[in-house]
């Protein structure tokens, strides 16, 4: 889920994906680069995720890289899973976050 | 990159071996970029600290996902919707599992010979069947080495068989003057090609591995049985004698073990369309 985040709308490689979901996460995750592409290579395998066929410019970017989006299932995926998410946080709300401000 | 950045890439290339081959395949060379990126932070930050709590963290992470991609795949070969190996695998498998049987068979029962003859010819078909029902597996783990085993072992069993059929009818002993000579050869080529198809076979996942490495090292260890060596005469009795028996005998189970991985059959899971109740 933070990686399909992480991506975005955007098309994003490894490292991009990786320092995203530190950011996102305010460091509180850090994924290795096995952590990141083990993920990438579930999601490509589950179609939630593809990579872009356009290769950098070799004199702007590493041409290894390879950069990836979301599909339209992926994005589906990924909304349907905030939208989940933020109905648990609102019904959490009343007791468990209020006590913790 | 400096020269070190080089050196730490490397080291980590080196590491992502123990990923799947499919997977370093696909992924490495992103993997090492990543890694080169998280070296040149470390550098850029100055710190020596940073480096060693970087190759810290990069360790942790090849730890946890190596040995999780390696069971992932096992289990998504395990629970492939192709689940039944086509029936001439199932039989060929068979036939390995025979040639392995047969080869132990001698260490349990005195063998007549007349049956030896049939004994070993089993066993080399048996091989030739595994080497074939294999060869698929192992043409998309590494197809040069594949090729680089296959051929060879099919052709020497080939081989093997033409020298037991000639030596029918003939009173010499097998081992005696030029065509002994031409035996020994036949059967030497024989015992290292089946060890170089064992070590390629332990490339490939799963049961077969295992198979592998008793076929490989029980070759091996045949080796040394070999009459023309004079390493187990009866006159100088050696360690080389038992080496050799057990070698012949992890020879036969490592086809047995090859042969019932490659015919294993799962049958796939048919559901019946449900019944409402109380209609």
């Amino acid at each position: 889920m933070h990686v399909l985040l992480a991506i975005g709308p955007e098309e994003r490689h490894g490292y991009a994906i990786m320092r995203e979901i530190t950011r996102m996460t305010e460091g509180a995750m850090r994924l290795g680069p096995g952590g990141v592409y083990t993920t990438i290579k579930r999601l490509l395998d589950d179609g939630l995720i593809e990579e872009c066929a356009e290769r950098p410019d070799p004199e702007l970017d590493d041409q290894r890289r390879r950069y990836y989006r979301l599909t339209a299932i992926g994005r589906t995926v990924a909304t349907a899973e905030v939208r989940r998410l933020q109905t648990l946080v609102q019904a959490a709300r009343p007791w468990a976050l209020e006590t913790a401000e | 990159m400096t020269s070190q950045g080089t050196v730490h890439e490397r080291a980590y290339r080196g590491l992502l071996r123990l990923y799947p081959t499919e997977f370093r395949g696909r992924f490495g060379d992103e993997m090492v970029t990543l890694f080169g990126d998280l070296v040149g932070d470390a550098r850029r930050a100055g710190s020596t600290r940073r480096l060693a709590l970087l190759w810290l963290r990069i360790l942790g992470d090849l730890a946890v996902t190596a040995p999780s991609e390696h069971a992932r795949r096992d289990r998504r070969a395990g629970h492939s919707l192709d689940p039944a190996p086509p029936p001439w695998i199932r039989v060929f498998g068979l036939l390995g599992v025979v040639g392995g049987v047969v080869l132990l068979a001698a260490f349990v029962v005195e063998i007549a010979p007349d049956l030896n003859t049939v004994r070993l010819i089993l066993f080399n078909l048996g091989a030739i069947a595994i080497v074939l029902a294999l060869h698929r597996r192992q043409l998309a783990a590494s197809p040069r080495l594949a090729w680089a085993v296959a051929v060879p072992t099919v052709l020497i069993n080939i081989w093997h068989i033409g020298m037991i059929v000639l030596d029918v009818g003939r009173t010499e002993p097998i081992g005696a003057g030029a065509f002994g000579m031409v035996y020994f050869v036949a059967g030497l080529a024989l015992w290292l090609t089946e060890a170089a198809f064992g070590l390629v076979t332990l490339r490939l996942a799963g049961v077969v591995r295992w198979g592998g490495l008793a076929l490989a090292i029980g070759s091996v260890l045949a080796i040394t049985g070999m009459d023309r060596l004079e390493l187990t005469s009866a006159s100088n009795p050696t360690i080389f004698g038992p080496l050799a028996l057990a070698g012949i005998a992890l020879n036969g189970i490592g086809w047995i073990l090859l042969g019932f991985a490659v015919a294993r059959w799962r049958p796939s899971v048919v559901r019946q369309p449900e019944v409402p109740l109380g209609r």
